[in-house]
């Protein structure tokens, strides 16, 4: 009996084994559905750059500021703070960092709100 | 009797335990991708970074960059993703400016050199429209530094093999009544043959972007917008013509149909005949 009840709990472990196998190696839910907050840091930090290369362009600080939002929770002062952090750190040209702090600078005041609030 | 019985309690246990790790896996604590790539965005996210890059492209105007970047989504044609989403932006009314940069993009890319071309692709495939994406995991090794066309070739990724994504096109909510106000035939320049070119303007002789025309022909159509060529005037299209194929056209929500029209014959010397274009001019009606 008692081998029995070991044997049963041993199959529903190698059970749970496939079952977690299949849901995280095999078959994971909604690859495609990444949002870009969830990008590798350096994805992130070029897509910041192109914020603030646009932002350069059309000087639209509300615009850049959603761009920004979807790329994180923090507010969009501190991921291009940590952004030009992480570019400075990967060697990126000194004038496509001065560009992510042009932005990071004008983001001071628009988010001002929302740093307080936080 | 419980030897007989003994391997069953073995499976009910296997498939017990593959339920709760299923559910587990799956619904209590998914996959989370913190270190995903671009290709793996999701369709509304892929389009905000494409017109990101074309945006970035518009102020630092570098090539390489610029494809680097979209090299990142792996695509085959990402100008023609471009010109694509240039032509949903028009039609729903979005931002001009991001129309605009996608498409000087898209040209400067080699994309929409032919509007037929691009159209009719999307046309396919639209009648499902379906976003594919590599389920492969993402491994490559991309150190983001793009300071130049030449450095940021390292953004280029080898694993690029995976089919376009496929979107529909979005109609225009034009409800503008366009007319034909003027029609010739243009033989001058061998540059024109074969082309159908539509100018499309308003009642005071503005060019008025974003407007759907359609051409059809036999059992075939494509649909195109004014305004998607950054060198011309914003109610500029084209449309290539192919010899011995009749057209009908029609502008904007415009209840006229223009039939018949189809690559002109133009006289060089006394024997000599070559394609020809046409020209035709739209005014708000």
């Amino acid at each position: 009996m008692n081998t029995r009840l070991i044997l049963f709990i041993l199959s529903i472990v190698v059970g749970v084994g496939m079952g977690i196998l299949y849901g995280w190696m095999i078959n994971p839910v909604e690859f495609s559905q990444i949002q870009p907050a969830n990008l590798r840091s350096d994805f992130k930090t070029d897509y910041v750059l192109m914020v603030a290369e646009s932002y350069h362009e059309d000087k639209d600080l509300a615009l850049a500021g959603k761009w920004l939002k979807s790329i994180g929770k923090k507010s969009a002062f501190v991921v291009t703070q940590d952004a030009v952090k992480i570019a400075e750190d990967l060697g990126y040209s000194t004038e496509d960092v001065e560009l992510m702090m042009d932005l990071s600078e004008d983001l001071v005041l628009w988010s001002g709100e929302e740093t307080q609030n936080e | 009797m419980s030897e007989r019985h003994g391997p069953w309690f073995l499976i009910t246990g296997i498939l017990v335990g593959l339920l709760i790790g299923l559910v587990y896996s799956l619904i209590i604590n998914p996959v989370k991708y913190t270190n995903a790539a671009p290709h793996s965005l999701d369709a509304e996210s892929k389009n905000q970074y494409r017109v990101l890059v074309a945006m970035a492209y518009t102020e630092n105007e570098d090539k390489g960059r610029a494809e680097a970047r979209l090299a990142l989504l792996k695509e085959k044609n990402p100008e023609r993703s471009l010109a694509v989403l240039a032509q949903q932006i028009l039609a729903s009314g979005g931002s001009p400016d991001q129309a605009r940069a996608l498409a000087k993009l898209s040209v400067d890319l080699g994309g929409m050199t032919d509007d037929l071309q691009i159209d009719q692709s999307v046309q396919e495939k639209s009648p499902t429209p379906s976003q594919t994406v590599d389920p492969a995991t993402t491994t490559e090794s991309v150190n983001i530094t793009p300071t130049s066309s030449e450095q940021s070739g390292r953004l280029s990724t080898p694993l690029a093999t995976f089919t376009p994504p496929v979107q529909a096109v979005v109609l225009p909510v034009i409800n503008d009544n366009f007319v034909l106000a003027e029609q010739a035939e243009l033989c001058k320049s061998s540059d024109d043959s074969g082309l159908l070119i539509i100018d499309i303007v308003d009642e005071e002789g503005n060019p008025v972007p974003g407007v759907r025309i359609n051409v059809s022909w036999g059992e075939g159509q494509d649909t195109f917008f004014s305004g998607l060529y950054p060198n011309e005037n914003p109610g500029f299209a084209n449309f290539e013509m192919q010899q011995g194929i009749i057209y009908d056209l029609q502008v904007g929500e415009s209840e006229e149909i223009i039939r018949n029209l189809s690559i002109p014959p133009c006289r060089k010397g006394e024997e000599t005949e070559t394609p020809g274009g046409l020209w035709l001019k739209f005014s708000k009606g």
